[in-house]
């Protein structure tokens, strides 16, 4: 069986494709070196959708609305503007209610698009454009550690990378946080208080590394500036004993948080980039591996949820588990030197 | 619509979209399909229910003389939605249905960690007896939701019940993960709360809404795979409506088999009860309602009618309906403890 792979990695190509949601501008050239903060396309769209139901407002058939209508597919109309008038001695007159551009007409209605919003899409990491993919983005290729998260608030900053986790169960708390820390990226533990949040964006810092936040902050957490990026999941978990190891001992490294939302879809992840120079490209981390004995395994459900361990066999058939379900199973030797059986399906692979 | 949606954020869908000569179909439509399907050649006068419970929406398909209603609801879902679940009903309302004694800190995790995975199935018993707290929830929630699109005139015991249904059919990752086929039924029997009399068929292969996609290019097929044996009879399930005081008998009945022996069981009100009837069985069932108990023949009465065999036979769900469980959360999850064990649920 196939599992996912979460990628703790030391050293590897990360190759990543950066695109507007919509069609736009792409800035960056092919083979242009970018940092995390440079924007690489840029879109406009509009902030609202306007229906104007020309058939109803005149009270006239759709049919009859159609040929009453005067705008067309691509006006930019003034707000007010007369788009169709009835017929009579006293016509009813439909109006814009403000200004915009005609999208689509038929049906005896007119849909209008109103406003501007502009979108600035950032490389996220740094590197070098290696495809431009028109009027979409860019790929961008980097070499260095790779840790992804489980969680993320959306935004991408650098900085320094200060560890404040003496253990994997470190909790931040307000009183960890001084002026001192202005300006990093913070390997941080869990938290669990709103004020610790807030004390870091008055900092301000560039980025939070936690192992596991508190449910009820992650609304705060998504109103925050700077990027958190959540290694393991929510409530009290310490951080797993790989991504601890790698980020703890990159201490004074600069690192790039790219807090980006999972998206399964498109196959987003948050995570946290550290830079290293390479003499020569190491191969690009796989995707998904082949459960097989001896691979190091993290467990996603209880037992054991999150613990790292390696595969000491996989077992034959369809395994009754302590719940009483009964599914392809695996049995794992954990780091605290304890053996248990989980489900292929709650591993991913680590590496 | 819905594929072209699907195929810009799934890689691959063009492809099957291409191999299927493009008659790909959502999920939801093809089990619609299937159920109005179902709806004709049934033509009773009671609806036909599909549920599916699974990690991207529950969806509910009915079909009825007239009419078929489909509702998707992605809110409902049991994969990644599961975190925004705590915006349609409360921790407490959750935990009303576990078994074991679950703090809401430790299900408010659940349910985000379970966004995270929905792959995810629940190894211990604590996971599943939260997986299975969730479920009926949801799946509460979204036959309420439902219900508000079900014709006016449709066969009906009381306006605040569920109508009655022959058969229900069920399906999705949370039926399917259930380790018992008692499991299963307890959580449908929870959370739908038929009424009257029933059979309850459980789709554990997820195959209704490939024979609703198959339907179009083959229209044998469908009939050939229902009869095949490919779906399981969880059994015929008989749930009076009537009030009473718990421990008070609400029914008799008798259960006559094909080689003449008969069994007897008397349901009190509160309790579940089983007949052993076993798949490829008949018998004949004779129903003596006691109170005023409602089975779908009217107030106080009974009848005979012939029934088929399942997994767990003939079951009498006496606990009432709606379903009122007891306040004092010691008491409630006893209780459920014992219906589970009834049913073989362990």
């Amino acid at each position: 069986m196939q599992a996912p792979v979460h990628h703790v990695v030391g050293l590897t190509s990360i190759i990543r494709e950066r695109l507007l949601p919509i069609s736009g501008t792409v800035n960056a050239r092919l083979q242009q070196k970018v940092s995390p903060n440079d924007v690489v396309a840029e879109t406009r769209w509009a902030r609202e959708h306007v229906l104007l139901d020309v058939a109803q407002l005149l009270k006239v058939s759709p049919e009859a609305a159609e040929r009453l209508i005067k705008c067309k597919v691509g006006d930019e109309i003034p707000a007010s503007s007369e788009i169709a008038i009835g017929k009579g001695i006293f016509p009813r007159v439909a109006r814009t209610p403000r200004d915009g551009r005609v999208v689509a007409v038929g049906g005896g209605q007119v849909l209008m698009e109103a406003g501007e919003s502009k979108m600035e899409l950032r490389a996220g990491i740094p590197g070098t454009v290696i495809q431009i993919i028109p009027n979409r983005g860019v790929v961008i290729q980097t070499a260095g550690a790779l840790v992804q998260g489980v969680w993320g608030n959306g935004r991408i900053d650098s900085g320094l990378l200060v560890n404040l986790m003496e253990t994997p169960e470190t909790v931040l708390t307000v009183g960890r946080l001084d002026v001192s820390l202005r300006g990093s990226v913070i390997l941080a533990g869990m938290v669990k208080d709103e004020e610790t949040l807030q004390a870091a964006a008055d900092l301000p810092v560039r980025g939070l590394i936690l192992s596991s936040i508190f449910p009820s902050l992650l609304s705060k957490a998504r109103e925050m500036r700077y990027p958190i990026l959540v290694t393991d999941g929510f409530g009290s978990l310490p951080m797993n004993s790989a991504a601890y190891k790698l980020l703890s001992t990159s201490a004074k490294r600069e690192v790039t948080v790219n807090a980006e939302v999972l998206d399964r879809y498109s196959g987003a992840r948050p995570e946290v980039i550290i830079p290293l120079p390479i003499s020569s490209d190491p191969a690009p981390p796989n995707d998904v591996e082949t459960l097989i004995p001896g691979l190091t395994v993290r467990m996603r459900r209880p037992p054991a949820m999150g613990m790292i361990g390696s595969i000491v066999a996989i077992k034959p058939g369809l395994t009754t588990l302590a719940s009483g379900l009964r599914a392809p199973a695996a049995e794992i030797k954990l780091e605290n030197g304890d053996t248990v059986i989980a489900p292929l399906v709650n591993l991913e692979v680590v590496g | 619509m819905v594929v072209n949606i699907r195929k810009r954020q799934i890689k691959g869908v063009d492809a099957l979209d291409l191999w299927s000569g493009g008659h790909i179909l959502p999920t939801a439509y093809a089990m619609g399909r299937m159920v109005r399907f179902l709806a004709k050649v049934y033509g009773s006068q009671k609806g036909i229910l599909s549920v599916d419970l699974g990690a991207s929406a529950a969806v509910i398909a009915a079909g009825f003389k007239d009419k078929s209603t489909l509702k998707v609801l992605p809110q409902f879902g049991l994969g990644e939605n599961l975190s925004s679940l705590t915006g349609h009903t409360t921790l407490e309302d959750i935990l009303r249905w576990s078994s074991l004694d679950i703090s809401s800190g430790v299900l408010r995790d659940y349910l985000y960690h379970k966004s995270l995975y929905p792959s995810a199935i629940p190894a211990t018993k604590e996971d599943l007896a939260i997986a299975q707290a969730v479920a009926r929830q949801a799946l509460y929630l979204a036959m309420q939701s439902a219900r508000r699109d079900f014709p006016q005139h449709i066969a009906r015991i009381k306006p605040n019940l569920t109508p009655l249904f022959e058969p229900i059919l069920a399906g999705g990752g949370a039926l399917s993960d259930a380790s018992r086929p008692g499991q299963s039924l307890l959580l449908l029997l929870d959370s739908i709360q038929p009424v009257g009399i029933t059979t309850v068929i459980l789709d554990q292969n997820n195959l209704l809404p490939l024979l609703g996609a198959a339907a179009s290019q083959n229209n044998i097929l469908p009939v050939q795979v229902l009869e095949s044996g490919a779906f399981l009879s969880v059994g015929t399930v008989v749930s009076p409506v009537v009030s009473s005081k718990y421990g008070t008998s609400i029914l008799r009945a008798k259960l006559i088999y094909e080689n003449g022996v008969e069994a007897k069981v008397e349901l009190k009100y509160g309790s579940l009860e089983t007949l052993p009837l076993a798949i490829g069985e008949t018998g004949k069932l004779s129903i003596q309602c006691l109170h005023g108990a409602d089975i779908g023949f009217g107030p106080g009465r009974g009848g005979t009618i012939p029934v088929s065999g399942g997994a767990l036979g003939v079951v009498f769900d006496g606990r009432g309906r709606p379903l009122d469980l007891p306040g004092d959360p010691v008491r409630r999850r006893e209780l459920i403890k014992k219906w589970n064990w009834t049913l073989g649920g362990g």
